[in-house]
């Protein structure tokens, strides 16, 4: 060993001279590439001198390979030369960057999926309905898609910021126990199930926005189809321009209060309130469905009276009569909804109190 | 029983006596590898990886001097305790004194239970 420490280099063939001062530039190379400028002079210099030690005499190339991996992956090496870790989001911010960025990723997922739904059915360039559900979902989705990764470009970024301006101020250290600390989570409120929320706003705003564009779209696709050609209309065009703007306004609600249960994550008043006034509004729609003097066309209801065997006024009276009926089930429903909505609301506020 | 872990922590343990190793072999001149082997003899379990950086390191905390020497066949650079780090090696050891003493207590009260 004692030789091989004083070593005076020896004569090398020539050509695996050169094959090693390849390799060893390489790693070299390799190791100062990710240092300051400043440092990489002096570490190429010591580096390739603790390298040269390190070979016996006469080396051969596996002898070289072997010191490599005594001395580790450049990458490793190069991060015990700069001594301290460098972090895009250092570990103590990685907490409230999970948090901040799975709030920001369902709002704008959420926000581009309505907006995309309703912007990709205003105007669809396939002609047959099955194409044109085809080119509104993967228009959508990549929309989604597209947003998700803006949502996480935007997040990272500004907390890359934070932590490069965290480095500098040391904040962490000059913590003030007294007024930095958060209030303690209202231990006793009644927590909406999250997902479940998310679910309702995907689900609701999806089938809502097709129900819509259906509706908008009345004329053409809903109707008696024979042959591929539709004959009749389903609904008349007065029932149309009355449920719309009502169906309209339903849908929005909706997904403010889906959003606003998110948003709160537990039962209060505030949610219980917007959860009523939405609720009360669909009974609303519903019973202004069944209320108009003329949903269907009169051509609808002859040929669907013709199957039936019944006269068409007779058809439209059954037809309100089973919907009523329906309709009159669904808001006992939301009633004791309601009731169990206002239990949960009241008792989250009282026992925080 | 957990070998892995038990690595693991016992690497962690030595880690923190690394530097005070380095800087007791110090009063006379060492280049990185000479250096390196005489720890390995000594026992102690130091990497080459680790220690050429940690060298380079505590000369830029102004503990070690360094100064290359050129006069033979290959250059080396050689590492000296300086002034300062005199002082601190001196402060580590008896920190290290005192580590030793108070582990010792905890450790003795352990096995008398």
């Amino acid at each position: 060993m004692a030789e091989n420490r004083q070593g005076h280099g020896c004569p090398f063939g020539r050509r695996f001279e050169t094959m090693k001062q390849d390799l060893r530039e390489r790693y070299v190379y390799d190791v100062t590439r990710r240092l300051p400028e400043s440092m990489r002079d002096e570490v190429a210099k010591e580096l390739r001198a603790n390298m040269d030690d390190m070979l016996p005499e006469s080396p051969n190339e596996d002898d070289l390979v072997k010191v490599m991996r005594t001395l580790g992956h450049p990458r490793n090496l190069a991060n015990e030369y700069r001594g301290t870790k460098r972090y895009l989001i250092a570990p103590e911010w990685m907490g409230d960057y999970l948090r901040v960025l799975k709030v920001v990723l369902i709002v704008f997922c959420t926000i581009s999926l309505v907006f995309g739904l309703i912007e990709n059915l205003k105007s669809p360039e396939a002609d047959s309905p099955f194409l044109v559900v085809l080119e509104v979902f993967s228009k959508t989705l990549s929309g989604v898609i597209d947003s998700a990764f803006r949502a996480f470009g935007i997040v990272t970024l500004i907390f890359a910021a934070i932590n490069l301006a965290g480095q500098r101020c040391k904040d962490l250290e000059k913590w003030d126990p007294k007024h930095d600390l958060p209030q303690l989570p209202e231990a006793h409120v009644i927590k909406i199930n999250r997902a479940g929320a998310v679910a309702e706003l995907i689900v609701g705003s999806i089938f809502g926005v097709i129900w819509i564009w259906l509706l908008y779209h009345h004329a053409q696709y809903l109707g008696w189809w024979e042959s591929g050609v539709m004959l009749d209309p389903l609904f008349s065009e007065t029932f149309v321009q009355t449920i719309m703007p009502l169906y309209l306004v339903s849908f929005v609600l909706g997904l403010i209060v889906s959003a606003a249960k998110l948003g709160y994550g537990e039962w209060n008043p505030i949610i219980a309130a917007l959860h009523t006034l939405e609720q009360v509004f669909s009974i609303v729609v519903m019973f202004t469905f069944v209320g108009q003097p003329e949903i269907f066309t009169h051509g609808i209801l002859q040929r669907g009276a013709e199957m039936f065997q019944m006269t068409s006024t007779e058809l439209a009276q059954n037809i309100v009569k089973g919907l009523s009926g329906f309709f009159i089930f669904i808001s006992l429903m939301i009633g004791i909804d309601l009731v169990t909505t206002w239990v949960k609301a009241i008792r989250g506020k009282k026992t925080t109190k | 029983m957990d070998e892995s872990l038990i690595k693991n922590l016992s690497t962690e343990l030595r880690r923190g006596t690394q530097t005070l190793g380095v800087l007791s072999q110090l009063d006379k001149m060492q280049y990185g590898y000479s250096l390196l082997q005489d720890l390995v003899d000594k026992k102690v379990d130091i990497e080459a990886g680790t220690l050429y950086p940690l060298l380079r390191r505590l000369e830029s905390q102004g503990l070690l001097v360094s100064e290359w020497d050129t006069s033979e066949s290959r250059p080396r650079k050689y590492y000296l305790l300086s002034e300062e780090g005199k002082e601190i090696f001196s402060a580590l050891k008896n920190e290290w004194q005192k580590i030793v003493r108070d582990m010792a207590v905890l450790l003795e009260g352990d096995l008398k239970q």
